[in-house]
């Protein structure tokens, strides 16, 4: 992959499937993607596309009916799927760091918030329970919890929603990984509030040149906090580019639906443009492009897979008519887009 | 600033409403927190959820509602719904006074008139019956002159309406997606034409792709049936695409209300500029200002003195921690609960999405 940048991680052809009464879901059918050194990276895809069962993968955090199936995450060249549960214990509290949607359910609501942070500070980071006490003071104030040094000994229910996302950012940052892995950490949050949980995010990012890989499917939090955008779609990565690329020239079909579906703050769209059909269900997925059911382009070779395609230096595209679409789309805005008015 | 002779909103409404479909004056609903020892529980003081409320919705209109969470958005609609009671205030539906009903003739009346679709698609419907069963059910208590079989007619229609299929309707709730549950939800409060329809996050739950399809139903049908809509909702680019007026609500008062383009375009109140500055904005070559609010939204059991947003305000004076403001016409049809409102704010050039020669890249930072 011609990528500027070293990867930090970088995810192969994984394959996650769930064993399920109903049957077998395939989470993940073939996902690629890569992060470098420092760099803020931007997951997307609307609900069921496989985003939280890719991070769940990375950190072998899978619930019990998921399996691994193939593929490779090597994280600074390592396969973490080669490694032992120990080895991987390590990866998790050093190395990579997660923090999820729902703040309360990875806090334990009877424990003060100081003893949810010392122990894994001091073990990870060899030092003392006192030393350990005062990095996570610091890591409370970088994150702007006010007088940090005395609600430190407050228990979890004592803060907003807001707040306690903050806190879980301090903990995870707090050793120092090299990359941060954050699950939707602002949807379940108000816009102000997630303006200010954001702001830390970027800051800290850049603070400690950590690499970042945000899930959301809110499009602007994409646009104003990452640099490199991989766009998922029924358990597969179908666009990858540059963030600006993504929003200013999007090439997948899908990409294109998806940015043209929401409402814009700045220009007033009479009608919103929709995608028909439903987000596949990943026990019987289309065949082929999974796309193909939805997508507007569709043609019979659609039924097969299509390859990944690099049109222009780190954009890659997954679409078999990836060389037509420019043409098609132009035809179409010309004679299809004036009668739809 | 306390002069009796003042022209209020109140004042304001009774002169400029045309054909006020719901007229909502000085609304107050309560909630008392208790304290409970051994022996008995005793009230401590109040959740002021929803504190002082007016506005009209005129028929055919969409007034959106907009606040951060708690700030009783979802309290002013289940009132309004009269499915809880409130403490002070009026409520009118045209001519009928709504706020008690003498009798269960005319509570029906009102039902018939005034439907309500909630957030949560795959809580609010009842997974053991039948679509039909559902969309049909307020045909059974409301229009017990129709025989099975036109109800049947009439669902069915409905079905389509809303962009489902007649088969659909011998099935299941589970058996459908979110977009899809959402559609039933808007079919059954449709079914006794209603003229008002509050919809409390119609949209919250629902991806981006089935989000933009309910919208455009929402507004075909407010083109076809001429029905009124109280949209409820915290994304500010759905409130801005969907909405003709808009309230900005903050601790169970309105901060600021207006015609939409107006309010969202040029905010007066503190507190929308905060909220519009806020907004992601899905463009990367946006450099944007931003206004980062400090603090959480306070408890609304001990709302500070004065203006209620005063703590987290980034032009608070002194007079805004003692007096608290009331809605003023800043421009012709704005009305600001502030101080200081703004004048000749322009968003669009704020947020770097115009170009602009004096375009600021700092970033404004509220104080504590
Ligand atoms: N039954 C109740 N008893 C006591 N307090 C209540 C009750 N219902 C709501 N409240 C309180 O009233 C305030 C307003 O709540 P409401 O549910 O109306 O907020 P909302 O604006 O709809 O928020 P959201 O955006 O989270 O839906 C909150 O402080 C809430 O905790
Ligand atoms: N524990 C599980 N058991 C069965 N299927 C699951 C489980 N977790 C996730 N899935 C399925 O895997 C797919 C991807 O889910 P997920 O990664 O959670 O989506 P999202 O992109 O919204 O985070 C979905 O089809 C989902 O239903
Ligand atoms: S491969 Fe075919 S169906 Fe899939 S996105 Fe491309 S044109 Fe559409
Ligand atoms: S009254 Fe004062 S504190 Fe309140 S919004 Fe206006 S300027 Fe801010
Ligand atoms: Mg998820
Ligand atoms: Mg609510």
């Amino acid at each position: 992959m011609a990528q500027s940048g070293k990867p930090l991680l970088d995810v192969r052809n994984l394959y996650t499937y769930f064993f399920t009464e109903s049957g077998i879901v395939q989470a993940l059918d073939g996902v690629s993607f890569d992060i470098n050194v420092g760099e803020p990276v931007g997951i997307v895809g609307e609900s069921g596309c496989g985003k939280s069962v890719t991070a769940q993968s990375i950190l072998q955090i899978l619930p019990r009916n998921g399996k691994i199936i193939s593929g490779e995450v090597r994280f600074k060249g390592y396969d973490l799927l080669k490694f032992n549960e120990k080895q991987m214990n390590k990866v998790r509290g050093k190395y990579i760091s997660m923090i999820f949607q729902d703040p309360m359910t990875s806090l334990n609501p009877v424990m003060r918030i100081r003893d949810q942070m010392i122990d894994v500070i001091s073990l990870h980071r060899g030092v003392d329970e006192f030393e350990a006490t005062e990095i996570a003071i610091k890591m409370l104030e970088a994150v702007g919890i006010p007088e940090a040094e005395s609600r430190i000994y407050n228990y979890p229910h004592e803060f907003s929603g807001g707040m306690r996302q903050r806190i879980l950012i301090a903990r995870a940052l707090a050793l120092r990984p090299e990359l941060l892995i954050a699950d939707e950490p602002t949807t379940a949050l108000d816009v102000t509030i997630q303006a200010q949980v954001l702001d830390i995010i970027r800051n800290l990012q850049q603070k400690y040149n950590l690499g970042l890989m945000l899930i959301t499917h809110n499009l602007g939090v994409v646009a104003e906090t990452t640099k490199r955008v991989h766009v998922f779609y029924g358990g597969r990565v179908v666009e990858s580019a540059d963030t600006r690329t993504i929003f200013k020239k999007p090439h997948h079909p899908y990409t294109r639906a998806l940015l043209e579906s929401i409402p814009s703050f700045i220009q007033q769209k009479g009608r919103l443009a929709t995608i028909p059909g439903v987000v596949p269900r990943l026990i019987n997925p289309p065949k082929g492009c999974r796309f193909h059911p939805r997508c507007k382009y569709a043609t019979e070779i659609c039924k097969t897979r299509p390859p990944v395609v690099e049109i222009e230096k780190g954009h890659l595209v997954a679409c078999h008519h990836y060389d037509k679409l420019e043409q098609w789309e132009n035809a179409y805005e010309k004679y299809e887009k004036p009668h739809k008015s | 600033m306390s002069g009796d002779q003042e022209y209020t909103y109140l004042d304001y409404l009774e002169e400029h409403s045309e054909e006020p479909l719901l007229r909502v004056r000085e609304l107050k609903k309560w909630y008392p927190v208790t304290e409970n020892t051994v022996l008995f529980s005793r009230v401590i003081g109040h959740v002021k959820a929803v504190d002082g409320v007016s506005f009209d919705i005129p028929k055919g209109k969409t007034l959106g509602l907009v606040g951060e969470s708690g700030c009783g958005k979802s309290t002013l609609a289940r009132t309004i719904v009269r499915l809880e009671k409130f403490q002070s205030g009026s409520l009118y539906l045209e001519d009928q006074d709504i706020s008690s009903f003498s009798s269960r003739k005319e509570e029906l009346a009102f039902r018939k008139r005034v439907q309500m679709v909630f957030q949560d698609p795959y809580a609010s419907l009842n997974p053991r019956r039948l679509v039909l069963d559902i969309i049909k059910e307020p045909l059974d208590i409301h229009r017990k002159d129709l025989s099975r079989e036109e109800k049947r007619k009439m669902v069915i229609e409905l079905l389509r309406t809303v962009g489902l299929e007649a088969y659909h309707a011998l099935r299941y709730p589970h058996e459908f997606s979110g977009g899809q549950r959402q559609r039933i939800g808007i079919a059954r409060a449709l079914i006794l034409q209603p003229d008002l329809i509050i919809l409390d996050e119609p949209v919250s739950a629902l991806d981006v792709s089935v989000q933009a399809s309910i919208l455009n139903l929402l507004q075909d049908l407010q083109e076809q049936f001429g029905l009124a809509y109280l949209f409820i909702a915290h994304d500010l680019s759905v409130v801005k695409h969907i909405s003709d007026m808009v309230a900005i609500m903050y601790l169970g008062k309105i901060m600021e209300i207006g015609p939409t383009e107006e309010v969202f375009n040029h905010p007066t109140h503190p507190y929308t500029v905060s909220l519009l500055s806020a907004i992601p904005i899905p463009d990367p070559d946006i450099e944007k200002a931003r206004i980062i609010l400090q603090g959480d939204v306070p408890s609304p059991i001990n709302l500070p003195p004065g203006c209620r947003f005063s703590p987290r305000c980034y032009k608070a004076q002194d007079i805004c921690f003692k007096e608290e403001p009331e809605l003023k016409e800043v421009r012709p049809g704005v009305w600001s609960a502030c101080h200081f409102p703004e004048e000749g704010f322009e968003v669009l050039k704020f947020i770097g999405l115009e170009k602009d020669t004096t375009k600021t890249k700092t970033k404004k930072k509220a104080k504590s």
